[in-house]
């Protein structure tokens, strides 16, 4: 169990800058997600840490050790693969016991550990085999076993969930957190995926073209995106972004106006908000109501049995997104009255950054 | 081939194509056939006619003629020497240059890498004079090594271990450096043994060229007790005559490819990979 801090990490391909400058602390024993579209460096990221990667700046620390100068294997971290990377000739057995023998580890003690770690991971059935007798999930549970043997400080996990189907994908997340639970080690987790993230972690940190947008609880990323990237990554329907016009100031809250004229009451402070030269307003689905002043037509109806995603074309040609319950009556070209629940509305500056109810 | 449990009855197609196959079966095998019945003939009879192979007489004293020969087994075990030499060297060599190129990064690599490739476009044929004086000029001809050295310079062997390497993710390396092993470690215990259908192919074809190698044995190898068992038997009937007749050539033959024949029945499924052109897994 460690905390693992980067100083000003920078790392730059050629003259092509993947990651310009970064500084964040992971702290000991959390389950830290980096997520980010794909291409924003998070696995450079993860392997810089790892060691398989040079830092072109900065420093890593773990434990308050400098280690961006020890080669992988001596860093006390084990990571998981995306594809896996088993040994394909070794059974599976072999495949954990490789790296304790390479440390001089004595047989007993490896046969100990292998056998607490397929008993956690269940897998005691699959030790004889060869990974290419084991299904996509037990390959990578045999991943994560050869991880787990090791007792490593940290756990770093590159996309390891993005070759498993649907299902066995969240049932591998359950066991994720359940297993971060057991180890209390500390847990870097690299994905595209913000479901992964928001149901995993302690914290997340949300990652655009190699700079950290936003580091925070799952909780507090989706209420209060800092940028309105953050806003539109997280959350499935992606928050309703409309461009807006500031009106003035009601009850301590902006009252801004959306293209086609209709009035929206806000409960962010305007403090800050009048010198933006341009105005975006974000809502989610969920705070959506019906029966307000805004007009629209219902264009895309989707049904989720529980609930229902309505998609409503505005006068203006915006579209925005609303929940609905999962009897709703909506159809396909229905009117719709919208309104925004003024508490839940965000304002995004023209630098992105993001205003919200105080 | 042999039918087994659970493999549908055959249709119309596959009747048809199975037929066909016999059919080019037997045209490719029957001279094979006729070689060998061929080898057990007295000469006088093949004299007047190389027909009737299936009838008698029949004589083993054409292999008999063979093993008289008494240098005949010395040129069967330089053949080993040189066809095991050349095989074991090119096999290291090409891993270990296809590993270089894939893996490492060194100066002058680019340009190391299209010299070999260049390499590929060379005929053996066309460097054999340059070649042979190079080795008289270092008094290298009628040794093993002066057998055995010319075409260990094999760039399709580095190209093909290289190729290899290549498909090997490079992941599974890096998660061996996460478990602490040396770069010999790794490239020993983890990615050599990956490499072994590769490595089979490019070893029963080396060993396959170099048992049946004619062109260079016969510059470099001049004294009979250097001969391989090709330059050998070819030596043994270079009279014009015919006086040892047609049945002594067929036996040579038959005796020449006895082992390549025993090689294939131990190594049968990796040469169809390898002709396969090593697609195969
Ligand atoms: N070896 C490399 N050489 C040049 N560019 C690279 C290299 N590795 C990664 N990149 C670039 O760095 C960026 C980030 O890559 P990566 O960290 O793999 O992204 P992610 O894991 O977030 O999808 C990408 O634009 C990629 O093209
Ligand atoms: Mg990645």
């Amino acid at each position: 169990m460690a905390g693992i801090s980067l100083h000003n990490v920078g790392k730059s391909y050629g003259s092509v800058e993947v990651i310009p400058d970064l500084s964040m602390e992971i702290i000991s024993g959390e389950f830290l997600v980096f997520l980010g579209p794909s291409g924003c460096g998070k696995s450079t990221l993860l392997r810089m840490i790892a060691g398989l990667e040079e830092l072109s700046n900065g420093e890593i620390l773990i434990d308050g050790t400098r280690v961006d100068a020890l080669p992988p294997g001596q860093r006390g971290v084990a990571m998981v693969f995306q594809h896996y990377a088993l040994y394909p000739h070794m059974t599976v057995r072999d495949n954990m016991a490789f790296g304790l023998r390479n440390i001089g580890m004595s047989a007993g003690e490896i046969d100990r550990k292998i056998a607490d770690a397929a008993r956690i991971l269940e897998m005691d059935h699959l030790l004889a085999r060869k990974p290419s007798q084991l299904s996509g999930g037990q390959r990578q549970r045999v991943a994560i076993g050869r991880a787990i043997v090791k007792e490593p400080k940290a756990f770093l996990f590159d996309e390891p969930l993005s070759n498993l189907d649907a299902a066995l994908r969240s049932r591998t997340r359950i066991e994720l957190a359940r297993l971060h639970q057991q180890v209390k080690a500390t847990m870097i987790f690299v994905t595209h995926d913000q479901v992964e993230a928001m149901t995993m972690a302690s914290r997340i940190a949300i990652m655009n073209q190699g700079r950290i947008e936003q580091v925070g609880t799952p909780l507090e990323v989706y209420r209060r995106p800092r940028t309105r990237f953050v806003a539109g990554f997280i959350g499935t329907p992606a928050m309703n972004i409309l461009t807006v016009r500031l009106l003035g100031e009601d009850k301590g809250g902006a009252v801004v106006a959306l293209p086609g004229g209709q009035r929206v009451e806000t409960r962010v402070p305007i403090s800050g908000l009048a010198s933006s030269a341009t105005l975006e307003l974000g809502v989610r689905a969920e705070h959506v109501t019906t029966g307000g002043g805004i007009d629209g037509r219902a264009e895309v109806v989707e049904r989720l049995g529980d609930r229902t995603f309505v998609y409503a074309r505005l006068p203006d040609g915006a579209l925005v997104v609303y929940e609905d319950a999962g009897d709703s009556t909506v159809s396909v070209g229905d009117p719709v009255a919208l309104g925004f629940n003024p508490a839940q509305v965000h304002l995004f500056d023209s630098a992105g950054i993001g205003h919200h109810a105080a | 081939m042999v039918l087994g449990r659970g493999v549908k009855k055959l249709d119309l197609v596959d009747m048809l194509l199975l037929a066909a196959l016999v059919g080019l079966a037997i045209v490719w095998v029957a001279p094979i056939v006729w070689v060998i019945g061929l080898a057990f003939k007295p000469n006088d009879v093949l004299m007047r006619t190389t027909g009737g192979i299936f009838a008698p007489p029949f004589t083993g004293k054409n292999f008999r003629d063979i093993l008289a020969t008494s240098a005949v087994f010395g040129w069967m075990l330089n053949s080993f020497i040189v066809a095991i030499g050349q095989t074991f060297l090119t096999l290291a060599i090409s891993t270990l240059a296809g590993y270089g190129f894939a893996r490492t990064d060194f100066p002058g690599k680019r340009i190391a890498f299209i010299l070999v490739i260049a390499g590929l476009a060379v005929p053996e044929q066309a460097i054999i004079v340059p070649l042979h004086t190079m080795f008289a000029e270092a008094h290298l001809h009628n040794t093993y090594f002066g057998l055995i050295a010319p075409r260990l310079a094999f760039p399709f062997g580095v190209f093909l271990m290289y190729q290899y390497f290549k498909g090997v993710p490079r992941e599974i390396e890096e998660a061996a450096m996460l478990d602490n092993a040396s770069r010999l470690k790794i490239f020993f215990r983890v990615v050599l043994p990956l490499t072994v259908p590769a490595q089979a192919t490019l070893g029963i074809y080396t060993f396959l060229h170099a048992w049946n190698e004619y062109f260079w044995p016969l510059v470099s190898a001049t004294k009979p007790e250097m001969y391989t068992l090709t330059i050998g038997l070819a030596a043994t009937q270079t009279n014009f005559a015919q006086t040892e007749g047609i049945g002594f050539l067929m036996a040579q033959a038959v005796f020449a490819g006895l082992p390549i024949l025993i090689l294939y029945l131990f190594f049968q499924r990796h040469i169809v990979t390898a002709v396969a052109g090593g697609a195969g897994k």
